[in-house]
């Protein structure tokens, strides 16, 4: 296990136990949450001969499910899973071309905060499944499962079931016979609460 | 440590995650000359493009076998690369075709007296430089083409079925852009190829000149 993953399952087990240690006699059932939106992500590969693997813009959907605990402003444990899709484009100095569709699913966990009836905060650690054309690097020779952590707010206008999701996610990236690098995604959506129990 | 706290803290954590070093695989220099044949000009294809080869011989089998040889030999190279730069398909017409491979004879359908040719006693590549691009060759036909390159395999220097399939993946070779020979007899561009299928030094050749800018555009 490397020192990062390391670091990431530590911080997971932490989140983990904030989350058991403070959760109430009462606790409600979980609040789901519907999202959808578009991901924009930082190139995936530079060669030093020039060219860069970038995905375009991504369509995800989500669903995040949050345990309700009576007061908003403690936090509350959450779960979510994503799933993505983007067509894969290359470039290198004068010519661009396109690689197929590359696809994305996530699976985290952490904790969301209420500290305002308008916003809702949110951290996740989790894992993410990244899959491409197989004869394009990365996607050839990189592992398909690494960690990622994840930070998002949610701005709610009040009384209104719909919000507006913004996120962005980070994971270590290694291509074969190349050095490891960091992958930012940035993810915009709206979100919509499923079922009753979304008043918290 | 408040519940907020550890939320903020974690964003920071991902948002730095977000600032590190995009990963990076380092440059590659070619194994060998690759422009020694061409005067030291590179030429290979768009990358991203869809080569259409064309496939002759005036035999149905050995248009069969050929046709065989050239999916191996295709095969082997686009293995070779890592950003699916190449992309081939094979037409049924010399008049759709971006190059040509066939057997030496009558039935040619290229007028490969056109301009110079390099290659082996076994095979040979066809492409006329004009300026900065290749001309289109002529078809015997007189019907309106778009050849680049055409390869010739001589089937005489090419008696079993592994010197003639060694041969066209060589020949394919230089139609991609490795426009220069191996010194060395365990690479598929060595001048009397022993192997069937690019080496490592091959792949790195060509991966080389395909991101290099081509003073010869196909």
């Amino acid at each position: 296990m490397t020192t990062a993953a390391r670091g990431l399952a530590r911080a997971a087990a932490a989140v983990a136990a904030v989350g058991v240690a403070t959760l109430p006699a009462s606790a409600q059932g979980p609040a789901w949450v519907g999202a959808a939106g578009v991901a924009a992500t930082s190139p995936l590969l530079r060669d030093g001969n020039g060219t860069e693997v970038r995905l375009r813009a991504q369509p995800f959907v989500a669903l995040r499910a949050a345990v309700a605990r009576g007061r908003p402003h403690r936090l509350a444990p959450l779960a979510a899973a994503r799933l993505g899709a983007a067509p894969v484009r290359l470039r290198a100095p004068g010519a661009a071309w396109s690689g197929g569709t590359a696809w994305q699913a996530d699976l985290g966990g952490g904790g969301e905060l209420q500290p305002a009836a308008w916003l809702r905060v949110r951290a996740l650690v989790g894992v993410s499944w990244l899959r491409g054309p197989r004869d394009i690097d990365p996607f050839a020779g990189a592992r398909s499962l690494r960690p990622t952590l994840e930070g998002g707010v949610t701005l709610l206008r009040s009384g209104d079931r719909l919000g507006l999701d913004v996120a962005v996610q980070g994971y270590r990236l290694a291509p074969r016979g190349g050095s490891a690098g960091g992958v930012a995604r940035l993810l915009v959506g709206v979100s919509h609460a499923l079922g009753a129990s979304h008043a918290r | 440590m408040r519940g907020s706290a550890r939320v903020a803290l974690l964003l920071a954590v991902a948002g730095a995650g977000a600032g590190c070093e995009v990963p990076t695989v380092p440059g590659e220099a070619p194994a060998y000359e690759p422009t020694a044949l061409t005067g030291g000009r590179i030429y290979h294809w768009p990358l991203g493009a869809t080569v259409a080869i064309h496939v002759h011989a005036d035999a149905p089998a050995d248009a069969a076998a050929l046709r065989e040889d050239v999916l191996a030999g295709t095969a082997a190279w686009r293995g070779a690369l890592r950003y699916d730069e190449l992309r081939v398909r094979l037409v049924e017409r010399a008049e759709e075709a971006d190059v040509v491979v066939g057997l030496g004879g009558d039935g040619y359908p290229v007028a490969v007296d056109a301009c110079g040719a390099f290659g082996i006693a076994a095979g040979f590549t066809l492409l006329c430089p004009a300026a900065d691009s290749v001309r289109t060759l002529p078809l015997r036909s007189g019907a309106t083409g778009r050849v680049k390159v055409a390869v010739v395999i001589d089937a005489a220097a090419t008696p079993t079925a592994a010197a003639r399939r060694a041969v066209v993946a060589h020949e394919l070779g230089h139609a991609f852009g490795v426009g220069g020979h191996s010194t060395r007899d365990d690479d598929l561009m060595y001048a009397e190829p022993r192997v069937a299928a690019p080496s490592a030094r091959d792949g790195q050749t060509l991966r080389y000149v395909l991101h290099r800018p081509a003073a010869l555009r196909l």
